[in-house]
């Protein structure tokens, strides 16, 4: 993180953006009118239009030259995309009187504005690569967190939380199966101690799907302790 | 004269109501319970003050009243020294206050200063609540009055202003920090309007209550700090840390008395201010150590008083956060709205008139914040070098148990699965942000006040019948504006931004 390059914005973004924000202000200006969406749009379409005129007068566009600022101005389009797809069927309302989409569109040509300025410094000013990403980690800390929240209901407190914990452990490139055993059994231990003993959260032991096949396979009857 | 003299017998008689009803033993015995299972719970990495009081409300609800308010705001402060202990051991913020305290108590840490660290926060902690104890005494009735004032343009200038605020004192890129917060303020749109018209959910009924703010949390300082964290492994269980160094030398002593008086006037100014005046405080008071001090570029690698100034700042406007909370029902942040739901199970509907219709319950909770943030420092001092031995925790064991207790605590809120999907989602996002170079914490900022702004900008366009034009008219939003837009020029202008790169820079 020693790149002063990427951190740098530079006057003239600076300047898109607050042009920008002060066309956005004309739109609440359309004052005692019926706010549509085609004033919105077609500021949109200005904007877009003097962005575009302003950065070939400053150079042009020469690339991706700071991935990070491109990026985050992609994703954040992205965003914009979404909830501009949420927002066509709720009713904008007056100015005087706004609708539960007058604040929501205010928020999304702001954020627009923002993308749009970001994208474009990303591919004016130089900046770092992205480096490397842990694909290893990522996955498996984000697909046991969905795994959790997929069978904490079926599996119940003890079998989530011993997965859970085991699983987590080989997100470390220097897991061994002792040491990450260790740690699922501890875990477990202490989180009955501190969630079930101790704060009482009611939360079954063991869950509806193990108990139906615990009794399907007949090792247990219908009572089991603190299976519910 | 006799005005003066007024004023002070009404502090005595306000006060001696106050430790009336908190020093019964049966309400010191919850304090003293709340603020020891407060700090055990929210010292447990990942789970932030908010987490901790969720989980820790159900237990509140078969006291009365009062008691069970002086026990909450015992967890409140117990979760929250809870927070900044992690935040400075593991660099894992429990709340956007502490993420502040993050940024030098992290390092100082590292440093082997982490004992330092902790007692400079306990004792700035204690300084401040004190302060804003006698402050919420002496002012709370005049506070209210003028806070009453207040116009909903008034209040949505006012966030703007804190936004503004955030945005100055957030890393990189000031477009990037802006986009952030709008991002935040949009994703607070998602789930029921004010009307209950639901919005952006296409038609999926897990969002129709919106995003669970808990889930979001965590999902980006827990789950997304992990995934963060596995990229350079060694580097993180390289840490070590002497414990023996809690006493600070008399020259550390020095140093750190004036960012602690600092941060408490700072915190006890913008507390009063409703939408995040805990996080607006330590915010602020980080940037104005920074700004004068003469050694700018130690902040950010474990300077004394980026964890004195913004500890006191946080725990004094915490504390004077719950004069909005008590007297205008309004919330001023998460933890707030989790009081004031609390509250309202009670029985007790905060507003205007609970000071005079209730005034044992108001100044009986007023008075054993002092009593709670007392029983913090005798209770964590010893304790620190507990706390402190997290450290020696390699991080490849630490980390499953972040995970396995994200998991839980997020579930706990309301056994729901689908906050715990979504705080895997945020953890994606989380990371992502980092990938990029955005800072999350004006995120979670504009999340959290998103709705609240959005009925203060309606109700102030209802009441000047569309006229935009009334948050420059009104004097209090003007001014609000024009600090804002002079703080934003100064920032903007070249030499102050060249600064302000350095003073960011590592």
């Amino acid at each position: 993180m020693s790149s002063t390059t990427s951190r740098r914005t530079n006057p003239v973004d600076i300047i898109v953006a607050l042009i920008g924000a002060a066309m956005f202000g004309l739109v609440l200006y359309l004052r005692s009118i019926e706010v549509s969406w085609y004033p919105v749009l077609l500021l949109v379409a200005a904007y877009l239009v003097f962005a575009y005129l302003f950065f070939r007068r400053q150079g042009g566009f020469g690339g991706v030259a700071n991935p990070k600022d491109f990026y985050t101005g992609i994703v954040l389009l992205a965003v914009c995309g979404v909830f501009a797809a949420g927002m066509f069927d709720l009713p904008l309302g007056r100015v005087a009187r706004p609708g539960v989409a007058f604040f929501p569109l205010m928020l999304l040509v702001l954020l627009f504005i923002f993308a749009v300025a970001i994208l474009l410094s990303g591919l004016r000013n130089r900046g770092e690569a992205l480096g490397p990403v842990p694909w290893r980690g990522l996955f498996i800390i984000t697909g046991i967190t969905v795994f959790f929240g997929a069978t904490i209901k079926g599996l119940g407190f003890v079998p989530a939380i011993f997965v859970t914990g085991f699983v987590s452990c080989l997100a470390s490139q220097k897991w061994t199966a002792l040491s990450a055993t260790t740690t699922a059994i501890v875990l477990t231990i202490f989180s009955w101690l501190i969630f079930i003993w101790g704060l009482g959260l009611p939360i079954a032991l063991c869950g509806s799907w193990l108990r139906t096949a615990l009794v399907a396979l007949g090792v247990a009857g219908e009572s089991i302790p603190f299976c519910y | 004269m006799d005005l003066i003299t007024g004023f002070f017998a009404d502090v005595g008689s306000n006060l001696s109501l106050g430790f009336g009803q908190a020093f019964t033993l049966d309400n010191l015995f919850y304090c003293f319970v709340g603020v020891l299972l407060g700090t055990a719970i929210g010292v447990l990495p990942g789970l932030g003050p908010i987490a901790t009081i969720a989980l820790l409300l159900p237990i509140t609800f078969k006291l009365d009243p009062i008691s069970a308010l002086i026990m909450l705001s015992g967890i409140y402060y117990g979760a929250q020294y809870g927070g900044s202990t992690t935040a400075i051991l593991i660099n894992l913020p429990g709340e956007t206050s502490s993420v502040v305290t993050a940024i030098d108590g992290h390092q100082m840490a590292k440093k082997g200063k982490a004992g330092l660290a902790l007692f400079t926060s306990a004792v700035g902690s204690f300084f401040a609540g004190t302060v804003a104890t006698f402050l919420i005494v002496g002012f709370a009735p005049i506070l209210a009055a003028a806070a009453l004032k207040f116009s909903p343009a008034d209040y949505f200038s006012l966030m703007v202003m804190g936004f503004v605020a955030a945005v100055v004192l957030a890393q990189g890129s000031l477009l990037k920090a802006l986009a952030m917060i709008v991002l935040g303020l949009l994703i607070a749109m998602v789930g029921p309007s004010e009307s209950g018209q639901p919005r952006f959910t296409f038609d999926n009924s897990q969002f129709f209550d919106g995003f669970d703010f808990v889930a979001l949390s965590m999902g980006i300082f827990g789950i997304g700090e992990i995934i963060r964290n596995l990229e350079d492994e060694e580097q993180r269980q390289a840490i070590k840390s002497r414990f023996l160094d809690l006493i600070p030398t008399k020259a550390e002593l020095k140093e750190m008395i004036p960012p602690i008086l600092r941060g408490t006037t700072v915190g006890s100014v913008l507390g009063i201010l409703p939408g995040g005046g805990a996080v607006l405080g330590a915010f602020a008071a980080y940037s104005l150590e920074k700004r004068i001090s003469k050694t700018p570029h130690e902040f950010g690698k474990g300077k004394l008083a980026g964890v004195a100034a913004p500890e006191s700042a946080n725990n004094s406007g915490a504390q004077i956060s719950f004069i909005p909370m008590l007297t205008l029902g309004i919330p001023s942040n998460p933890v707030m709205a989790l009081m004031l739901g609390a509250l309202i199970i009670h029985r007790i509907v905060p507003g205007p008139t609970l000071v005079t219709d209730k005034p044992d319950l108001f100044w009986g909770v007023v008075t054993s914040m002092w009593i709670g943030n007392f029983m913090l420092l005798v209770l964590n001092l010893p304790l620190i070098g507990m706390w402190v031995k997290f450290l020696t925790i390699p991080y490849r064991l630490l980390f499953p148990g972040i995970v396995t207790i994200c998991c839980i605590g997020v579930y706990s809120v309301s056994n729901n699965p689908f906050d715990v999907h979504t705080m895997a989602a945020c953890g994606v996002v989380g990371y992502v942000l980092y990938k990029l170079e955005c800072e999350p914490a004006p995120l979670l900022l504009g999340f959290v006040i998103g709705r609240l702004m959005e009925q203060y900008f309606v109700r102030a366009m209802q009441l000047s019948f569309g006229d935009a034009t009334i948050f420059v008219r009104d004097p209090i939003s003007l001014s609000l504006l024009l600090v804002s837009a002079v703080a934003l020029v100064l920032v903007l202008l070249p030499s102050i931004r060249k600064k302000r790169e350095e003073a960011f820079a590592e």
